[in-house]
């Protein structure tokens, strides 16, 4: 399928949206993908491309809080929205609880899927401060890993969860 | 050592800013494609790349002629072209005719789909078999047997005569993708001095530059590749991606240029593991001791040689089994194909043939009415054994520890109960357990006669701090860790006090490939000897200043110790440095001396064993496998790093089980239908077994603290364990991987009902 | 991807009029995650988007007594998974929606988007089948109803006119159980190999109101009539509950692909149908005995 020329008049489209707190403002054309967007414009490089088809999960990014793939969302999409990367999950230099729990629990070995592996598991935590062994596994289906066996990725999960920092995190989110 | 060291990279690696190849970026960067052929067996005819030059935005198309030196790449044999030319030969789907290098990534899409290739089509050599065939069309001019791989022990004739009870099998293995997170990049460009520099993240730098500098036609040393982090590798990335494509698009451009595979690509590109067809027959006496073996194994190759023919021979050596057999005869034939290129993967060949003479063993233990675990002891190797190929074990197996401590831990999970006999679940009489077992080893280093050295760089500093050096990659195994631990045991220095730098050709020296489970032992060695000489030459440098013999100086946490007084390492430093002395050292270590194939004596200087046990809970109405928890010993040698070794035995049986179960990557004459990743079934965190890790350390004398490879050892033993468990569950015999559900549904019925199949 | 013009209608009618107005170089675009995929892949490439997540009309979930459940298109399976109002009254979609597909994708799909692909794998339309759920089609003649089983014509293909669009689903309230089963090649994100979905009511000892519908084992999702006929009205037996599980298995017609073998489907038909049937009536009976 080809496209149209260099110089043929495309659309375009302002958006303004906030990213890992930030206020963003963009002129963008419509077709721009939100990986590509916060990659190579913002140059935040923590969403990694990987399968380019939304089954790994290795650009996983939240928006308004709920994990989507970044490979196959619409920047656009995001306009009026809040986008937070890995980039933006530690605060004032300190590192999230899953952070911190993932660097303890060797949760990481090429670290390819860690900032989408992490996420998704701020919002699982969000949405279920204790979940069950089960609700993390079900949670997570949809990022890869290749190299740890999921094992102790679980394990610091399950960590956070269980653990009072991670509720008071929670808490201070709300607010 | 042996202490739970958190990995050095996790902090960037959990706040995004670790930085792999993708990630960088240079003002005035391109972006190259490569065009591929699409067609398996082909002449390309005809290639028109005029439209593309046009397309505003286009900076650069090149074609074969324009390749200034070398056209063909390989990691052993060069038989790989950069890009075929017009009146060339395309050989897989993957082969690349044309490259293009524009402003955006975009551009450089649109211009492939203006190249006009024409190509005349050619019969299709799709499986090894056929490839035998004294008919079959040609791959490669030279043939398509890439190497007859023979192992020879004894007198096969004489063993088959002195058999009681003979099994004759043959099992078959897909070929399978390494499905590494991260797909290829590599970013070259040039710098003033006019060389050209190349970012990837690759297992083996040094033979990139060497691969690179022939093709652009250049010496080495203007060539400088520097490693990025790796986003997994387990193989995948030893040979030439996108480097030598990025390095020419650089040259013709004197623009950096970036080539990233998308998904797509990269599934269609690199080499893949081996599929295999292994026929396994075993004689034995009927109290269970093993007299002969034969085996004869099909390789697919594919289109190019990689490391094919290392890959095989491993399979080859390994298909008899850690066990002592007094005749063996086993042949293999790497063949050619049309399909896509074979080289290494996690556990190189002999996770193929230890999932079939594993699953012979179990077949063996059944047909004499014995325990299959009895079996296997009885014929393990130990001190004192000799190998297939004639190697005299003389130290460092582990093998009937594994055995007995898995063996021990799986009663003790049955309870009692005969853990090979099927369970069915309580309240659900369609679900059954039962537990398999499978026994591995596996060579450290590379063996067979090669030259297997790594050279370590290690530096003081006035600050206090060391530095060590080497090329080796950080696949995500943990090997900066591995040598942070033992620079600072060395040197005594804390280990937040000892920085890692890996794999710049600039800066690093040559660490070998990180292949073959080779870099703890062979690139530790390095490391250690390299701390152990800056030590002797900071401790001769105070002997000399307070007269006292160097042994007389100590080294404790940071500070050298001498006749009373403690000076600080850093202050040492500066000592040496006002002398005119280099606070520095290079090591180049030479693992011990190996033979090649067939020539007897010593040919790997190491082995690592294991054993592993699964429990699977099969559903005998929809025919699927779930592995609920697995048992894994490893004879590791010593252990150096505890969370690093967890985390490769995790992620080995993991991959073990996707390897039993779910993976396949599928090619239809030489098309590939697995295109996408979501069409590869690599598991998820829901099939996530528990693991049972039990460690086993037999030291190896010449090994870093006697520490020997960890990297694929993990992971071989798993598919078996889990299939002989599906047997001992259903009675079903899976001699074809993976076990498919559909096909095991349609084996237990077939068993119940043949009416309904 | 080609480069498209992007229209965001805060309204139902305005959606419409765009959808008139930029004709057939026009898709529709809820949560995306089926559609930028193909676009991504080049197999689509429209000149507009338009875009229904911003018409409040398509949003929401809501429930009366006489009309049951109101399911908004633009209601994203997240939403449908959590909504307490699903739960309460049809908590099988809420369990439909769990299986479906990972959270990322979740986060951003739709009902609509899942019924439109009309995919015959599609999960959600063998449990809105067995609800007896209807859709509730809008275009510029005005809003129409269909059954939901009607509404899916063949692969890809859906009763929607030109001009039209999903507007809602409704489900009628129901006394009975419902429950869907799903079978995919791996415990992953797969596409379903089979889905079974079963209704039914036990009144007296009897089954009653028994609807049974099959995913992925034909050109579009179906229901399994002679099982159906076979069950309704009886006090359902071992024996019987297998005997309507084969004649589920024989009413499809599934095809050998990459992801199950024809022989497999029929197979999976049958043993979900009867593993759903079983726990519908242990469930309907012990309801019975409260």
């Amino acid at each position: 399928m080809t496209e149209g020329l260099i110089g043929q008049e495309r659309p375009l489209v302002t958006i303004s949206l906030r990213v890992n707190g930030e206020p963003v403002e963009a002129v963008i054309e419509p077709r721009e993908l939100l990986l590509d967007f916060l990659r190579d414009r913002l140059g935040l490089m923590g969403a990694k491309r990987s399968c380019d088809t939304q089954v790994c999960g290795a650009c996983t990014v939240l928006l308004d809080d709920l994990p989507v793939s970044a490979c196959c969302t619409l920047a656009y999409e995001a306009r009026g929205r809040e986008v937070l990367t890995i980039e933006g999950l530690a605060q004032d230099g300190a590192l999230h609880p899953l952070q911190q729990a993932f660097i303890e629990h060797t949760a990481v070995q090429c670290g390819f899927c860690t900032s989408g592996m992490i996420l998704t598991a701020r919002s699982l935590l969000q949405d279920h401060p204790r979940p069950t062994r089960q609700e993390i596994r079900h949670y997570l289906k949809g990022n890869l890993c290749r190299c740890t066996g999921y094992w102790n990725i679980l394990k610091a999960v399950e960590s956070v969860a269980g653990s009072g920092r991670q509720r008071g995190r929670v808490g201070e989110e709300a607010t | 050592m042996g202490h739970v060291v958190p990995r050095p990279d996790a902090v960037a690696k959990v706040t995004g800013a670790a930085r792999f190849a993708d990630d960088y970026d240079f003002p005035g960067l391109l972006h190259g494609r490569a065009l591929r052929a699409g067609v398996p067996h082909a002449i390309l005819k005809r290639l028109d790349v005029a439209k593309a030059k046009d397309l505003p935005g286009v900076v650069a198309v090149l074609t074969a002629e324009d390749i200034p030196g070398e056209r063909n790449h390989g990691l052993v044999i060069h038989d790989w072209p950069a890009l075929v030319g017009v009146g060339e030969k395309v050989r897989y789907v993957g082969d690349a005719v044309a490259l293009v290098a524009a402003e955006r990534r975009e551009i450089a899409t649109q211009a492939l789909e203006l190249i006009e290739a024409e190509y005349e089509p050619l019969p299709v050599v799709s499986d090894p078999v056929q490839a035998r065939q004294p008919d079959a069309p040609l791959v490669h001019e030279s043939g398509n047997l890439l190497k007859h791989i023979k192992v020879r022990k004894g007198d096969i004739e004489e063993g088959f005569a002195q058999a009681e009870v003979i099994l004759d099998e043959v099992y078959h293995t897909p070929t399978m993708e390494h499905a590494f997170m991260e797909p290829e990049c590599s970013i070259a460009r040039l710098t003033a001095e006019g060389r050209i520099e190349v970012y990837v993240g690759s297992q083996i730098p040094y033979a990139d530059r060497d691969q690179i500098a022939r093709c652009l036609a250049l010496p080495p040393e203007k060539v400088r590749v520097i490693g990025t982090l790796i986003g997994g590798g387990f193989g995948g990335k030893e040979d030439i991606a996108g480097q030598i494509h990025a390095a020419l698009l650089a040259q013709a451009t004197g623009r950096p240029v970036k080539v990233l595979y998308d998904r797509h690509e990269s599934l269609l590109v690199h080499p893949k593991r081996h599929a295999t067809q292994i026929r396994v027959r075993l004689g034995v006496k009927r109290d269970g001791t093993l007299v002969a073996a034969q085996t004869e194994l099909y390789g697919d190759s594919g289109a190019y040689a990689s490391l094919g023919e290392k890959v095989m021979t491993r399979a080859t050596t390994h298909s008899t089994g850690p066990y002592i057999v007094p005749h063996v005869k086993a042949d293999c034939y790497a063949m050619y194909t049309n399909n896509p290129p074979s080289g290494a993967f996690r556990g190189f060949g002999v996770t193929q043939s230890c999932f079939a003479v594993e699953s012979a063993m179990d077949q063996l233990a059944e047909r004499l009415g014995m325990d299959p675990v009895e079996l296997r002891r009885k014929n393990a190797l130990r001190v004192g054994s000799v190998t297939n190929t004639g190697q005299l074990l003389t130290e460092s197996v582990g093998l009937l520890e594994c055995i007995d401590r898995v063996e021990a831990e799986m009663r003790r999970l049955s309870g009692g109960r005969d853990p090979f006999k099927p369970q069915v679940v309580p309240g659900a009489p369609n679900r059954v357990r039962a537990w398999g077992l499978a026994v591995a080893f596996k060579n450290t280093g590379l063996g067979g006669g090669a030259p297997d050295k790594a050279s370590a760089e290690v530096e003081l500093f006035t600050d206090g701090t060391a530095e060590v050096r080497t090329s080796s990659a950080e696949i995500g195994q943990g090997l900066v860790a591995v040598l942070q631990m033992i620079a600072a045991e060395e040197l005594s220095l804390p280990l937040e006090k000892v920085r890692v730098l890996l794999s710049d050709t600039d800066l690093t020296p040559d660490g070998g490939p990180t292949t073959a489970s080779r870099q703890t032992y062979v690139t530790g060695n390095a490391v250690r000897l390299a701390s152990d000489v800056v030590r002797q030459a900071v401790a001769t440098t105070l002997a000399e200043k307070y007269d006292v013999p160097p042994e007389g100086v100590r080294f404790v946490e940071g500070l050298a110790q001498v006749n009373g007084h403690s000076v600080p390492l850093g202050e040492a430093v500066a000592m040496m440095k006002a002398e005119g002395r280099e606070p520095k050292a290079t090591y180049e270590y030479w693992a011990p001396k190996t033979q090649p194939l067939g020539t007897g004596g010593d040919m790997h200087f190491a082995y690592s064993f294991a054993t592993q046990a699964a429990e699977v809970e099969v559903d005998l109405e929809t025919g699927e496998v779930r592995v609920l928890r697995v048992i894994a010993a490893n004879d590791v040698g010593r252990v150096i790093n505890p969370l690093g070794l967890q985390g490769q035995i995790e992620g080995g049986v993991m991959m073990g089980l996707g390897n039993a179960l779910t993976e396949e990557f599928i090619v239809e004459e030489g098309r590939v239908i697995t295109d996408r990743l979501a069409r590869y079934r690599m598991p998820s965190i829901v099939l996530t077994p528990q693991i049972i890790p039990i460690v086993v350390e037999h030291p190896t004398g010449e090994g870093p603290y006697g520490a020997k490879g960890i990297g694929e050892i993990s992971s071989i033993p798993t598919t078996p364990a889990i299939t002989n468990a599906v047997y001992h569950a259903t009675g079903v015999r899976v001699k074809r991987l993976p076990v498919d559900q559909d096909w095991l549904a349609r084996e237990i019925a077939r068993r119940e009902r043949p009416q309904d199949v | 991807m080609q480069p498209f013009e992007y229209h965001s209608p805060r309204s139902l009618p305005e959606a419409l009029r765009l959808l008139q107005e930029l004709g057939d170089g026009a898709r529709l675009i809820a949560g995306g995650t089926d559609l930028l995929l193909r676009m991504k892949q080049g197999q689509l490439a429209p000149r507009a988007l338009i875009d229904l997540r911003r018409a409040a009309e398509l949003h929401g979930i809501s429930f009366s007594p006489e009309e049951g459940l109101r399911i908004g298109a633009a209601v994203t399976l997240r939403e449908l998974q959590r909504s307490p109002l699903v739960r309460d009254h049809c908590p099988c979609l809420c369990e439909t929606a769990s299986w479906m597909a990972s959270e990322q994708v979740r986060s951003l799909a739709t009902v609509g988007g899942n019924l439109c692909n009309a995919s015959p794998a599609a999960d959600l339309a063998p449990p809105l089948m067995v609800l007896d759920a209807q859709a509730v089609l809008v275009g510029p003649q005005g809003e129409r109803r269909l059954p939901v089983e009607a509404f899916f014509l063949g692969p890809g293909q859906t009763a929607l006119d030109r001009g039209e669009l999903l507007k809602e689903v409704l489900v009628p309230p129901t006394p009975g159980n419902a429950l869907y089963l799903k079978h995919a090649p791996r415990a992953f994100m797969d596409i379903a190999v089979v889905g079974v979905a079963v209704h039914l009511r036990m009144e007296r000892g009897l089954a009653r109101a028994v609807r049974i519908a099959l995913g992925a084992v034909g050109p579009t999702p179906l229901r399994a009539g002679p099982s159906e006929a076979l069950l309704e009205g009886s006090a359902p037996t071992a024996s019987l509950l297998e005997e309507a599980a084969d004649l589920a298995a024989r009413a499809c017609s599934p095809i050998d692909d990459l992801r199950g073998s024809a022989w497999y489907r029929r197979r999976m038909v049958r043993v979900l149908t009867r593993r759903a049937l079983d726990r519908l009536c242990a469930a309907s009976l012990v309801g019975e005995g409260t």
